[in-house]
């Protein structure tokens, strides 16, 4: 049976397609226009990969912040709820889920059989989250890409006290000016995304093995910044930010 | 079924007194002939008031400063304050200084209902009553005060009535539809609200419950104030029934009838303290009972904590609520707003996930 997952978040949408217990294809495209145009053409990618025909999707479930936008979609499920199903299928002995997406960042408990116990998210806020980051990189003037591996070659850190990324921009403004390395700089941005996602776990209550998916989850520095905070090894799949797309995909191949 | 709202506005005729607090005791405003209105926020964002109260202050009551400094509260000459939290008083304070009534007035209702307390309270009721009766040139008498507890009380218990309709399992009441009709009765004149909830208690009781659709978890809404029927809207977009409201624009405010027996004063004062209490009542173990009672009563799968930014009291309770429900196995979603339809986007995800979270 073929099925898909639509995650439609607020920087990239992405879709999964699912036979049975294997993943057909995947598409990930920027959300830079209406959603339902995105959807249908990160859909339409999708198959096309895939080498068969939109009729032979048995099922389609939506997810993320647009996923009541999407008009194919049969049904649509919180985040949470995918990230979670995802996760526990990649890593079934996963108990925690550290989702950090481009505007969002949440904290998921999950019990032995993958359903969600307690969830805590980021507010109205951009810091601890992937947007933040990517503004850091523009103040630092690095490619988002090395700024997870330049932050590992630290050999101080700078410290970054403001909860607020605006206020945090200036802040690393003033440690560019004062000549403080950019490695220690970046060190320093990890660390306080790791005090915030942190506190988060605390509100839910952390148990192992802790899973992180989202696009941020593809930054070294992010990860092991977190695995040092947190006194715990993260798992990591080799396509975080698919997870949601995953879940969904999941989700529709086992209600019908 | 719909609850006309039409007319309901207060007569020119009675001078309007204007409340913030469901502490405020109604019946000794209408004892006085006046017309008591509850006053709620905007819903917008602040403009001029910010400059008087730090942002940091409860936006519910940055908001209402904010419509009296732009004129909009002009048709309230007088006003009744209550020392209901420290934001409260701080309004009482900017209050008395830059906007002008005929009558200004704070009344201390104490945190618990000892028997020294009431005798404070009855003291602090006499107290208003003298004012009103002195710088109002009205009298209220102990017959006024008696006609005036009977409607009030007549409002409580049409309430009830509905309350009794809500608890049902197969009910098709929704909150949304319900919460507005709340929000209507404090601040309508109760002679005219009465006559149209009865109305339409009676023939919401004649038509038959319809088989429902797909079964919806039954949420109960806690917290201090929420003036947006929109928010209990959205939770009802998402999936839920909400079937009880411990709001002070709810029916924390709306239980306890007022004795018709003995010393009218005295039989207010022991409603009033004896009520289902908020967070500024001393000692959460009885708010965390109210809470539990209704969860009993009416069925609950979910509560949702809703908390204003600020709201120093109603933060502080809820750790301890949350720990209590967690002990019964009661989910619990804590949101945070602001008073503004602002949040309502990353509510809608949360609110989202936590229904997918119940059990019913």
């Amino acid at each position: 049976m073929i099925t898909a997952g639509i995650d439609l978040g607020s920087l990239s949408t992405k879709v999964l397609i699912l036979e049975d217990d294997d993943i057909l294809s995947t598409s990930i495209l920027t959300t830079e226009e209406e959603g339902a145009l995105v959807a249908k053409k990160a859909m339409d990618e999708a198959i096309k990969k895939a080498h068969i025909s939109f009729e032979e999707l048995k099922n389609i479930v939506s997810t993320g912040y647009g996923r009541r936008l999407v008009p194919f979609a049969k049904e649509s499920k919180s985040e949470m709820l995918c990230h979670a199903k995802g996760s526990h299928w990649l890593f079934p002995k996963a108990r925690t889920i550290i989702d950090v997406g481009a505007e969002s960042s949440k904290a998921i408990r999950i019990n032995e059989g993958g359903a969600v116990e307690d969830f805590a998210g980021n507010d109205k806020c951009a810091a601890g989250t992937g947007v933040f980051l990517d503004t850091m990189a523009k103040a630092l003037e690095v490619p988002l890409e090395e700024i997870g591996q330049l932050s590992l070659e630290h050999k101080g850190k700078a410290q970054i006290s403001s909860m607020c990324a605006v206020f945090a921009e200036s802040e690393v403004v003033s440690h560019i000016h004062k000549g403080i390395p950019r490695n220690d700089i970046l060190a320093g941005i990890h660390e306080s995304i790791a005090d915030r996602i942190f506190g988060m776990l605390n509100r839910i209550g952390m148990k192992n093995d802790v899973v992180m998916t989202g696009g941020v989850a593809k930054n070294i520095g992010m990860v092991r910044a977190l695995e040092e905070k947190l006194g715990t090894k993260i798992y990591v799949s080799e396509y975080p930010q698919m997870i949601g797309a995953l879940g969904a995909a999941l989700i529709a191949r086992n209600s019908k | 079924m719909e609850f006309s709202f039409e007319g309901l506005k207060p007569p020119s005729s009675k001078p309007l007194i204007g409340m913030l607090c469901s502490y405020t005791p109604e019946e000794i405003l209408y004892a006085a002939g006046l017309q008591p209105v509850r006053i709620y926020g905007s819903g917008k964002v602040i403009k001029r008031g910010d400059a008087y109260l730090y942002s940091t202050l409860c936006p519910y009551v940055r908001s209402i400063f904010d419509l009296a400094f732009e004129g909009h509260l002009d048709d309230f000459k007088n006003m009744v304050f209550v020392n209901s939290c420290d934001a409260m008083r701080r309004l009482y304070d900017v209050w008395r200084h830059y906007i002008k009534n005929d009558f200004i007035h704070i009344l201390d209702v104490p945190r618990t209902a000892s028997e020294d307390k009431l005798n404070y309270y009855v003291q602090q009721l006499r107290d208003l009553i003298r004012r009103l009766e002195e710088e109002l040139r009205v009298d209220i008498t102990a017959d006024s005060l008696r006609e005036a507890i009977r409607l009030v009380n007549h409002t409580r218990q049409l309430f009830q009535e509905l309350f009794e309709l809500r608890k049902k399992d197969d009910s098709n009441l929704w909150g949304s539809q319900i919460f507005p009709i709340m929000l209507a009765s404090m601040s309508s004149p109760k002679e005219s609200f009465n006559q149209r909830l009865e109305q339409y208690i009676k023939e919401i009781s004649r038509t038959e419950p319809q088989p429902s659709e797909t079964p919806r978890p039954r949420l109960l809404v806690s917290g201090s104030i929420i003036e947006q029927a929109e928010f209990i809207k959205l939770l009802e977009d998402s999936g839920a029934r909400v079937v009880a409201e411990d709001l002070c624009t709810g029916i924390r405010s709306l239980e306890g009838m007022v004795s018709e027996e003995g010393d009218p004063i005295e039989a207010i004062a022991l409603r009033y303290l004896n009520r289902p209490p908020c967070s500024r009542m001393k000692g959460v173990e009885r708010r965390y009972q109210s809470i539990k009672h209704i969860i009993e009563e009416y069925g609950i799968h979910g509560v949702v904590y809703h908390t204003i930014k600020f709201c120093d009291p109603e933060l502080m309770t809820y750790p301890l609520i949350r720990k209590e429900l967690e002990r019964e196995n009661i989910p619990v979603l804590h949101l945070e707003g602001d008073c503004t339809m602002g949040s309502h986007g990353q509510f809608k995800t949360r609110v989202g996930a936590f229904l997918e979270m119940l059990e019913y």
